[in-house]
């Protein structure tokens, strides 16, 4: 099972985690990861803003669960992501996977974010004291999605 | 137009296309005509093309009537 969202409203990563614990008595291991938005090196960033192509970012979120689903054999599976302006410090993305093991409640959380990371149809502009800029994956965000190539 | 292409253009463009439709590359080459700062962007690598929600090739036609957007590459979650 899979519950894919996009959010213009703070996320709660404890309240998402409740959810999924009440959900399946079945699964021994749940596995969660909140990402947060960093205020970078010298702590000048102060927001990221977030557009997306509502249908088509929904269905790149789909494909990645569902094909983290059929690859790691997680019972469930829980992508949340935030859209617009989420400040600094602030959580952007929250993954969750249940499983009857922990291994691939790890692994499917594990390779959802990687997916994310370079496949979500998302644009993200980061906003700093000095200035605005586009971003785009870094090389070492392409690297990290090969990792799953084998599997 | 999405993400930094709306920046160098606007984020909703009407344009009149043939009513037997326009290959997405023959439209591409005209909007450059119009916003000349997209020639390049437009031309990158990882840029799609989206017509009615869905992703395809630059060869595919545009009719009258349809959604067509351009997006950069993305910049993941």
């Amino acid at each position: 099972m899979l519950e894919v969202a996009l959010l213009s409203r703070p996320l709660e990563p404890a309240l998402e985690c409740l959810v999924l614990q009440d959900a399946d008595g079945d699964c021994g291991g749940i596995v969660s990861f909140t990402g947060v938005v960093r205020s970078g090196e010298s702590g000048t960033i102060e927001a990221l803003v977030l557009e997306a192509y509502r249908t088509v970012t929904i269905r790149s979120l789909e494909a990645i669960g569902r094909d983290a689903l059929d690859l790691l054999g997680a019972r469930r599976a829980v992508i949340k992501h935030r859209v617009g302006r989420i400040a600094a410090g602030e959580p952007i993305v929250f993954v969750a996977a249940a499983a009857r093991h922990r291994r691939a409640a790890f692994d499917t959380v594990d390779y959802i974010m990687d997916r994310l990371k370079t496949e979500a149809v998302f644009w993200k502009k980061e906003v700093a004291a000095d200035g605005e800029a586009w971003i785009e994956p870094r090389q070492s965000d392409y690297a990290d999605v090969l990792r799953w190539s084998s599997r | 137009m999405c993400g930094r292409f709306a920046e160098l253009a606007r984020d909703v463009i009407d344009f009149p296309v043939s009513p037997d439709g326009e290959t997405i590359a023959y439209v591409m080459g005209r909007l450059v005509q119009a916003f000349p700062g997209l020639a390049e962007p437009l031309r990158g690598p990882r840029v799609k093309a989206c017509l009615d929600e869905a992703i395809v090739p630059f060869d595919a036609l545009a009719c009258p009537g349809q959604v067509l957007a351009f997006f950069p590459p993305v910049s993941g979650g």
